[in-house]
């Protein structure tokens, strides 16, 4: 299978600081891929790189066919169409209701007409759980239900690639749960691509079929959740090490 | 993908076929077309022949079908499995619709009514603010606890200090044109040298304290509002008071203190120029010696004046620290409420204090 996103050999620095030091990875459609990796480790400057923010000091960005490096503005701009992400934070405009803050991507890329913006974006609510919030602000629903309000806003233009930004911070463990279950069932019913940076060891045991650990700018480690519990990489274990040792405790 | 999605829809006997790519590119042009000439009716929908199909293609679909008399069964059985998989996730078994409470548009009287209570209400919680900063500001001249140390020093600066500039500059313009307007009238009675009586009354009882009111509101009134408001917005203020720490006692106050101090010295400083502006035309365009100028001027107003002056002038400062606290704290909501509070802030001070002055004029009458 094609990868949907490929990095070959990727470098950036800030000044003299080298953050990213020849990343190369491939992330295949469909699949939900979690970076991890102690906090400094480049998990932001590389998905930053990957949405086309920063432009790499060397190597190759490859992201749903559209080569990032060389990348024109007006190229960049079309990818992005394709491309929803979620922010740690939301990002929610707090002076529009969910349904104007959701309807932003479909406004300004799509010619649809209100009545089927509105349509569209009461279905998602409603496979998120929040249909009823659809004329709310964000300072009205929860922290979990904003959460899902800001998913909403980034699955709009149906893109191909999700990315997530700590998507359970400020969560408690049953809306982590629940939002969880809500991405990986978009991965399913929307053919979506998720990317998701997280510290949230429970969250990426449940969701990602493919972990990619960073340490100090390059890959420590990379492969499935069960082989990352087995890794024998200092930093990968001690960051797994609460998760292998309640495994043990569980199976002795 | 393809972007430039060509889809048809044709209808046949009692069976309407969408065929070709029915995505957010291509839906809208066959909504327009629909909605103008109205839908078809029609039995089933034929859905078969969708090459590719995303939620905006469904939202279409959802919306003809709602527009379509009667129940129409949707034939999709051939589709490609993706379009299958998404007409079943979102047209055919939809998620749960959440109940939606839309509550009904309000009659006139309800609106009336609730613009009335609306209003008591806002006038409510005015009243119980100037209460409150007025009570704290009593009690914080004799206990500073729960006020930032140094804070009324560092508003008298700010509200004071930094106001002088501007204050300076306007008043000596002021002082400048009413003194050319009015000789320009005085002239033609040879009674030139009366201008330096009216800059003198002028000056001291309404321009002085007006304009520099005017001035300080919108300084000092708009920073208020829109400090307050920020950290309503970001949550500050609720940080404030689950730390016990009464918001109104560690914001408002100092400025309160300040604005009471530093606003008669102001406009005793406006006053002060606003003459001396009149005093430099009078000098140099209508052969008024200085000396003549400041002992016509002095004897033109009494202390009485003055101290009236000075007295109206702390009342529109304690204006404008009021209105604008109470805008700053009624902000709810996001970035954009906070400039709304500040422009609100900065006119409704300025429009009670041009109020508050005509009272104060009234009472020449008494």
């Amino acid at each position: 299978m094609q990868p949907i996103i490929r990095v070959d050999n990727l470098y950036a620095a800030f000044g003299e600081k080298q953050v990213l030091k020849g990343i190369s990875l491939k992330i295949l459609p469909e699949t939900v891929t979690a970076i991890i990796g102690p906090s400094g480790c480049g998990k932001t400057t590389l998905l930053k790189h990957l949405l086309g923010l920063y432009t790499p000091l060397s190597g190759q960005v490859v992201v749903a066919g559209t080569d990032l490096s060389t990348a024109s503005e007006e190229e960049l701009r079309e990818l992005r169409t394709r491309i929803g992400m979620l922010f740690q934070n939301n990002a929610l405009m707090g002076s529009n209701t969910i349904l104007e803050n959701a309807a932003v991507p479909l406004e300004q890329h799509s010619n649809l007409p209100p009545e089927l913006i509105r349509l569209n974006i009461q279905r998602k609510l409603e496979l998120l759980g929040i249909g009823g919030s659809i004329d709310s602000r964000p300072a009205e629903l929860s922290g979990g239900m904003q959460k899902r309000a800001a998913l909403s806003r980034a699955i709009a233009m149906d893109p191909e690639l999700l990315f997530c930004d700590e998507p359970t911070s400020g969560l408690d463990p049953i809306t982590s749960k629940r939002l969880d279950a809500l991405i990986a069932s978009l991965r399913d019913k929307l053919n979506m691509t998720v990317i998701i940076v997280s510290h949230d060891v429970a969250s990426i045991g449940r969701l990602a079929d493919h972990i990619i650990f960073l340490d100090q700018g390059q890959i420590a480690f990379e492969g499935s959740f069960d082989e990352a519990l087995l890794s024998t990489h200092p930093v990968v274990a001690d960051f797994f090490s609460d998760r292998r040792n309640e495994n043990n405790s569980a199976t002795s | 993908m393809d972007k430039q999605g060509v889809v048809t829809a044709q209808l046949t006997g009692q069976s309407l076929h969408i065929e070709g790519s029915l995505t957010k590119d291509s839906a809208a042009n066959l909504f327009v077309r629909y909605r103008r000439k109205g839908t078809p009716k029609f039995q089933s929908l034929d859905v078969n022949g969708i090459s590719q199909i995303d939620t905006s293609g469904i939202a279409f679909l959802e919306w003809i079908l709602e527009n379509s008399e009667g129940e129409p069964e949707v034939l999709y059985e051939e589709c490609p499995d993706e379009t299958k998989k998404l007409l079943e996730e979102f047209l055919i078994h939809p998620p749960a619709a959440a109940p939606v409470n839309l509550p009904g548009s309000p009659s006139f009287f309800e609106k009336l009514g609730e613009e009335l209570t609306n209003g008591v209400a806002e006038a409510g919680r005015l009243a119980v603010l100037t209460a409150e900063i007025f009570f704290w500001s009593v009690v914080g001249i004799f206990k500073s606890a729960q006020r930032r140390k140094n804070s009324v020093l560092e508003q008298c600066w700010v509200i004071g200090v930094q106001s002088l500039p501007l204050v300076a500059l306007l008043s000596i313009i002021l002082g400048v044109i009413l003194a050319l307007q009015s000789a320009i009238q005085l002239k033609a009675f040879g009674a030139n040298v009366y201008v330096a009586n009216l800059m003198a009354i002028s000056m001291v009882s309404e321009m002085g304290p007006m304009m520099t009111a005017i001035m300080i509101a919108g300084r000092s009134g708009s920073a208020i509002a829109s400090e307050l408001a920020t950290m309503k917005v970001s949550e500050e203020i609720e940080a404030l008071q689950v730390m016990g720490i009464d918001p109104i006692r560690y914001v408002v106050v100092p400025k309160f203190i300040a604005i009471t101090l530093t606003i008669p010295l102001l406009v005793a400083f406006s006053i002060y120029l606003g003459i001396g502006g009149g005093m430099l035309v009078g000098a140099s365009s209508l052969d008024i010696a200085p000396e003549i100028f400041i002992a016509r001027a002095s004897s033109a107003v009494g202390v009485t004046d003055i101290i009236k002056s000075l007295t109206k002038s702390v009342f529109f400062g304690w204006v404008i620290v009021v209105i604008g606290s109470h805008f700053g704290f009624s902000v709810s909501g996001g970035a954009e409420e906070v400039g709304r509070a500040t422009t609100m802030a900065v006119v409704y001070s300025i429009i009670t204090v041009i109020v508050l002055d005509a009272l104060f004029s009234l009472t020449v009458l008494i």
